[in-house]
């Protein structure tokens, strides 16, 4: 058993490193394929001569080969060391944990929200009990998910300030910020909107109905035994883990959305930042560390649908 | 949009310094209160040399002193230096320093003075060839810097120019405090916690990135009034707005055009118009044969209704301009009228230049059956909202007299590409914005026109060429004005710009903060005099 556990471990671990690889390599190709540098984060390239502006690069590093450079932020990278910031001259590594944990806490929030927003909704829908309530909130589901996300951003600060006076705007210093209630719009419409919602109840709902269908379920109605108990492994633990290992990136996508919209100091915006400064140090920093949680997530879910069924093991 | 610097160089008059102003602020208002303001986007760094954009500049007002600064009217007053000397053949400037002006508490230096050796030290760090600065081009005018005794210093530049001293008001760091103490770079912890001369120091940047500055208590002009400054960055102009709404700003530096209006409804704020020098233009590349023909740019100029567009964008909250210069220049020619609106002319013009049939998609018809059209390149930097529509209203104008225009919106950072180094457009819309040397030499001189170079729409002119030569050496200012306004005339004529408007720019200040003086584009130079009353403190 451990050797197995041991040899799925090995095996998780190589794609991973392979995957690492891919990203980085793919994201690294890609910055230097576009145009523009970081050189303009720090002087005015058109007050310089071009011998001035290769000075510059020379003293930033960048006018070194791209295998070489990407060599070296490998070698560095192995050991722990993902670099500094060009932008704020930071290491990388401080950057990712000052934003990270915030972008986890909404993108993690978010997701809650989804899975309980869609597991009530097509649970309801699925049992056929309540069929107002289940139309009503799928209706409600479809329409917030069509939503162009940072639009429904804007709706929701209008309403929760502007309408209703409810909800405070921003976080931190001088900010109004009452507790958890600055948290609860951004969680809202990242959890809500963005697309995921409506989906994940759909399939979640296909599948609940699917398993409803199942002998064994139809055998417990008959005993009169408790639903639920029967349920919710394959109804609910296997589509949602799934469900959930699939849709992170999702999140995370949108998170950078909702987090330049409600000025939420997460990795959203450092990435938008390092974006626009071309700062690829902290770029390749934030990618390996988005590959990391989708990774992640995907062991997480692996080893959960083990648990669930050991038969998939193999 | 596009800025041709960010480094702060104003002119001023070669007046001689007044009396140092008492260490007691003796004019009676209350200390205490904490102002917050909101800045679009958040400083990379902290410091006065490597900062490069506008929210660092800012910062870097109530933080640091220069040697000089400026008056509310933008004369060049004291600061540091509390009296000055220039030799007579205008190269050699003599400052003596104050001898009371302390660095922070905070700098761990106990209680060292500003000296000299610091000053020497930061034009040392600024041309450090390690030390990366936007700060570098502007500063190679000095040719030597050196102390003389314990409160006088000496700068030699390369050669007289006019404004010298205006352009020598760079801030003062403490160079014993950086780690490797002849140049900065960005991993030095000072970059993100500087310690300066200002009237506020630095408390701390919260995990959120707001800035928190104290009152320095021992500022040498006096403890500043307010008890508390902090920088509160935004990422989104919309929400910018919204905070100071709803109390969690008390000011914005530049209000979203579209929100003025509301703004301007609310009890509880002033606005304060400032005018930064600078100016919107559409460029036309002269390396596009069609649009090297004069009658085909003066067309587009009297195609396009700028009014229009500057009335229904930006609410008229702008001056239209008839030529390069900014209208608050003194290098402005007001003698030069902007062309007006006249479709009829334009297609007249154009049929001069030999565009006359008009084909069956309505546009006139250029070689080889094609219709006339151009390409407008399109920056998307931060919000530009508004620039899509003078974009999408110019396409408009311009179809009214055949001429197609296709819209490509491009990245910042590619259109930069574009447009500077591989110079792969038809017309671009920008903005320059500008010190006040009114110095367009690198806009139109034809040494310019290469790669990164200022002249990207590869402007050729001998006469334009020998003016700008002619405007850079002299250093008769009255002779630097005809000269300019003789540039101004040949320039609205020739249109390598469709030349649009300045617009005015607004901070809007909670109405509680009272003395508020605005510098035009440093905008904190006086916030150690404004204060809150005590009762809505």
């Amino acid at each position: 058993m451990l050797k197995r556990i041991g040899k799925a471990l090995a095996r998780e671990g190589m794609r991973t490193a392979v995957l690492f690889l891919l990203v980085t390599l793919a994201m690294f190709v890609l910055l230097n394929m576009a145009p523009g540098d970081p050189v303009a984060l720090y002087v005015n390239v058109q007050s310089l001569s071009p011998q001035e502006v290769e000075a510059v690069r020379h003293e930033l590093g960048l006018d070194r080969s791209l295998p070489v450079r990407y060599g070296s932020w490998l070698g560095r990278m192995v050991q722990g060391d993902l670099g500094t910031s060009l932008r704020s001259g930071r290491p990388v590594t401080v950057e990712l944990w000052r934003t990270g944990w915030r972008t986890l806490l909404l993108a993690g929030s978010a997701m809650a929200l989804t899975l309980l927003f869609a597991a009530v909704t097509a649970y309801l829908a699925a049992m056929g009990r309540h069929p107002v309530w289940a139309s009503v909130l799928t209706a409600f589901g479809y329409v917030l998910s069509g939503l162009p996300v940072f639009w429904l951003g804007y709706l929701a600060i209008y309403l929760a300030t502007t309408r209703f006076h409810v909800l405070p705007l921003m976080m931190g210093e001088g900010a109004a910020s009452s507790g958890w209630a600055f948290f609860f719009v951004p969680v809202v419409v990242l959890g809500l909107g963005n697309g995921t919602v409506s989906e994940v109840t759909r399939h979640l709902r296909t599948h609940l109905q699917g398993v409803l269908r199942e002998d064994y379920i139809r055998t417990a109605r008959a005993k009169g035994a408790r639903l639920w108990r029967h349920l919710y492994k394959d109804g609910f633990v296997m589509p949602l883990s799934s469900l959930l290992a699939n849709k992170i990136p999702y999140v995370l996508g949108g998170a950078i959305v909702v987090e330049q919209v409600f000025n939420w100091p997460g990795m959203g915006r450092l990435t938008w930042q390092a974006a626009s400064d071309r700062d690829y140090p902290t770029l390749l920093g934030v990618t390996l560390l988005a590959a990391l949680i989708v990774r992640a997530a995907h062991i997480v879910k692996e080893a959960v649908q083990v648990a669930v069924n050991p038969q998939l093991a193999d | 949009m596009k800025r041709a610097t960010v480094t702060a160089v104003v002119a001023g008059i070669l007046a001689l310094s007044a009396s140092g102003i008492a260490a007691d602020r003796t004019d009676g208002f209350p200390d205490g209160g904490k102002l917050v303001y909101g800045e679009y986007g958040r400083p990379a760094t902290l410091d006065p040399i490597t900062t490069n954009d506008m929210v660092g500049l800012r910062l870097t007002e109530l933080l640091f002193n220069g040697l000089v600064s400026f008056s509310p009217k933008n004369e060049v007053v004291p600061d540091l230096a509390s009296k000055w000397s220039v030799s007579p053949d205008n190269r050699v400037y003599t400052f003596t320093l104050r001898s009371d002006v302390k660095w922070q508490a905070k700098s761990g230096a106990g209680d060292r003075m500003v000296t000299p050796d610091d000053v020497v030290g930061t034009l040392d760090v600024i041309r450090h060839p390690r030390t990366l600065t936007p700060l570098k081009a502007p500063y190679e005018l000095v040719a030597d810097v050196r102390k003389l005794d314990a409160q006088t210093l000496e700068i030699t530049l390369k050669r007289p120019i006019v404004n010298a001293l205006g352009r020598l008001a760079f801030k003062v760091v403490p160079t014993f405090a950086l780690k490797a103490p002849d140049f900065l770079s960005r991993d030095d912890p000072f970059v993100q916690s500087p310690v300066g001369s200002g009237p506020f120091q630095l408390s701390q940047v919260t995990d959120e990135g707001d800035v928190v500055m104290d009152a320095n208590p021992s500022y040498f002009k006096g403890r500043p009034h307010l008890d508390r400054v902090v920088l509160k960055p935004f990422a989104d102009k919309n929400v910018l707005t919204q905070a100071l709404l709803f109390n969690s700003a008390d000011m914005v530096v530049e209000v979203n055009s579209r929100d003025i209006a509301q703004i301007q409804g609310d009890k509880r704020f002033n606005l304060y118009p400032y005018n930064a020098l600078s100016y919107t233009f559409f460029g036309h590349n002269y390396r596009d044969p069609i649009l090297a023909k004069k009658e085909v740019r003066q067309a587009i100029a009297y195609a396009t209704n700028r009014q229009e567009m500057l009335d229904s964008f930006y609410s008229g909250r702008g001056t239209l301009i008839s030529g390069p210069f900014a209208p608050g220049s003194w290098a402005y020619n007001l003698d030069v009228k902007s062309l007006p609106f006249n479709p009829a002319r334009a297609k007249e013009l154009l049929a001069q230049a030999g565009y006359s049939k008009l084909g069956a998609d309505g546009y006139l018809v250029a070689d080889e059956g094609k219709p006339l059209q151009f390409t407008l390149k399109i920056p998307i930097e931060k919000e530009n909202e508004t620039v899509k529509r003078v974009a999408l209203a110019f396409q408009n104008y311009l179809k009214q007299v055949g001429i197609k225009i296709n819209l490509e919106f491009r990245e910042w950072q590619a259109w930069k590409q574009d447009v500077f180094v591989d110079h792969d457009f038809d017309i671009v819309i920008a903005s320059w914005a500008f010190d006040d040397s009114a110095d367009i030499s690198t806009l139109f001189h034809s040494g310019e026109t290469s790669a990164w170079r200022n002249n990207f729409v590869g402007y050729t002119n001998p006469e334009v060429d020998a003016l700008i030569v002619e405007a850079k050496t002299t250093l008769d200012r009255e002779k630097q004005r005809t000269v300019n306004q003789r540039l101004h005339v040949i320039l609205a004529e020739e249109q390598p710009y469709t030349f649009l408007w300045t617009l005015t720019n607004y901070a809007a200040v909670h109405k509680k903060v009272r003395h508020v003086e605005l510098h035009p584009f440093k905008l904190f130079t006086f916030a150690d005099t404004w204060y809150i009353p005590k009762k809505e403190q």
